[in-house]
């Protein structure tokens, strides 16, 4: 059988599946469904210093295959993260990756040192992406220098592995990734939700009360797997690639465009079983294709 | 909360833009309160691509049927007219909270509107066989429109306002809230405006009322922070609670309007 074990950037995963950040909460939804345990990862809810309200509603409408959300955010913040969902997550045998996001460049500083300590952190994953927060979120990520600075902060502020994940609502991609491995990223993500938008023709206003919404779910998928082929290409460090995976066909095409691993999100929207389906899955189709090791698939797309 | 394969019994239209789908789902009959819901879909693709909220209207635990009555609104529910006999259909549920009968319940009110009438028609039944009083008030459009209106009669006393006057009373149901009985609770789902008028209403009349809420929703089960409703929590601050998990069913006076 198929050798899933995987280790990068000073994390160590079980195999190469993780749920994506703002689509799992912190686990106890998911976890009255299958044991947490059988997932490489599981990325919690994108985490403030303070507790965030998030946006208005509405804050979900289903697009082409897919959804736009502008959920904003909304979390308890870092303190009640630590002491109330974190015990939680310590029961599973699963990397736990905490997402942290800042309204302003020191909160980024000020969060990875909070985490620094807290046991049972196997990475920061750095969110200078999200497109649904007025200050902060997505502004940092579009710019190569303060990718880099919010970086170097963190990096500076923990020992623990620091993934950034980036946007894909810039002009190239490949320039942010490298930007921030300069600074000291150990691995990067890819790619948070694409900026949209949709109108109620009827009431001529859109249907997000945020105006604009990230774009998730299948209909992402080609970009996204495209965004992961170039930043493979631009940079030596470790990727985790997501964006629209739905089964393990996906996932195995993000692996052969350079990721080291893959993140399944809006997935457990269409079927909260899809992490250990795509588990079954990708094991069977490795070992029909006699893949040894999920390793030897990173990268093999030949282009 | 559980995934079930169920199979469809039947799925008829009972009305103009009403549909009705009984399904056996022994699972989720065995564990379903009145007030959960479902997410269901019928879609063996990606496009739709959610599956959408659906509340029950019969759950029947010995036999292991559940029924819904749903709204012919868009896509995903024009795909659900297409199921037929004896065809399977992936049920996640049963979901959310439910409504909360009291002990010393005595007499109840039931107030329902449009589509948000079909969940009510468990709770009619729990009330009934707990032995308490129901009186139930049923909005709709027109006569056509009006839903289990003969299956609440099981129950209560029921009586209707309609918008045209083609049933019952020419108006809104809200415009037939009994001033004069003092109920012990206020059971109300239906359109938003509807809701906020009996919250009103009851607050008048010092009874304690809860409603069932409607948004569009991502996952159902409390995921995504998708379905939010804005709630005064007991020191005054508005806090944003999820309609899937900390409703559907919430306490009139804690729902900022």
């Amino acid at each position: 059988m198929v050798d899933l074990r995987l280790q990068f950037a000073g994390i160590q995963l079980k195999n190469p599946l993780l749920t994506a950040s703002g689509t799992c909460g912190y686990g106890r939804e998911l976890a009255q469904l299958f044991d947490l345990s059988i997932l490489g990862g599981i990325c919690v809810k994108g985490t403030t210093l303070e507790p965030r309200l998030g946006n208005p509603p509405p804050r979900i409408m289903e697009t082409a295959g897919g959804l736009l959300n502008s959920v904003g955010l909304q979390n308890p913040g870092v303190e009640k993260v630590i002491e109330e969902e974190m015990p939680f997550l310590r029961q599973f045998d699963t990397a736990v990756v905490v997402n942290i996001a800042g309204h302003q460049e020191d909160d980024y500083r000020l969060l990875a040192e909070r985490l620094d300590s807290v046991p049972g952190i196997a990475a920061l994953e750095v969110n200078i992406s999200c497109p649904n927060v007025k200050n902060g979120g997505m502004a940092f990520g579009t710019q190569p220098a303060t990718a880099a600075r919010i970086t170097t902060l963190v990096r500076q502020a923990t020992s623990l592995p620091v993934i950034v994940k980036l946007s894909p609502n810039v002009t190239d991609i490949g320039e942010i990734a490298k930007a921030v491995e300069a600074a000291g990223a150990d691995c990067v993500s890819l790619i948070n939700t694409l900026m949209g938008m949709t109108i109620d023709i009827e009431k001529r206003r859109p249907f997000l009360a945020n105006i604009t919404g990230g774009l998730s779910g299948p209909a992402l998928k080609p970009v996204a797997l495209r965004m992961v082929w170039q930043t493979y290409r631009a940079v030596s460090i470790p990727i985790i690639g997501m964006g629209g995976i739905c089964n393990a066909m996906d996932a195995i095409e993000f692996m052969l465009a350079g990721a080291s691993a893959f993140q399944i999100g809006a997935a457990a929207f269409h079927n909260p079983l899809a992490a250990p389906d795509i588990l079954a899955d990708l094991t069977q189709w490795l070992d029909t294709h006699g893949v040894a090791k999920i390793s030897d698939i990173i990268g093999e797309a030949q282009c | 909360m559980l995934l079930e394969k169920a199979t469809v019994l039947s799925n008829k239209q009972i009305r103009p833009d009403y549909w009705q789908l009984g399904l056996h789902a022994p699972q989720i009959a065995a564990q379903a309160q009145p007030g959960q819901f479902m997410m269901v879909t019928a879609a063996d693709s990606y496009d739709p691509f959610l599956k959408r909220p659906m509340g029950i209207n019969i759950i029947d635990p010995k036999s292991g049927f559940i029924r819904i009555i749903y709204l012919v609104l868009g896509r995903g529910t024009k795909l659900l007219t297409k199921l037929r006999e004896n065809m399977e259909i992936d049920l996640l549920g049963p979901l959310g909270n439910s409504w909360k009968v009291e002990e010393s319940c005595r007499r109840a009110l039931i107030m329902g509107g449009g589509s948000g009438v079909a969940t009510l028609l468990p709770l009619a039944r729990e009330l009934f066989y707990r032995r308490v009083k129901v009186d139930v008030i049923l909005g709709a459009r027109s006569k056509d429109y009006l839903s289990c209106a003969d299956e609440f009669a099981d129950y209560g006393s029921v009586i209707y306002a309609t918008i045209d006057g083609s049933a019952g009373y020419k108006g809104l149901a809200t415009d037939i809230y009994p001033d004069d009985i003092r109920y012990d609770m206020v059971y109300a789902c239906g359109p938003m405006k509807m809701m906020e008028k009996v919250v009103h209403l009851s607050r008048k009349h010092q009874i304690r009322c809860q409603v069932s809420l409607e948004e569009n929703m991502g996952c159902g089960y409390g995921v995504c922070m998708g379905c939010i409703c804005s709630v005064r929590e007991p020191d005054g601050h508005v806090v944003y609670k999820r309609i899937c998990k900390d409703g559907p069913v919430f306490n009139g006076e804690e729902v900022f309007w």
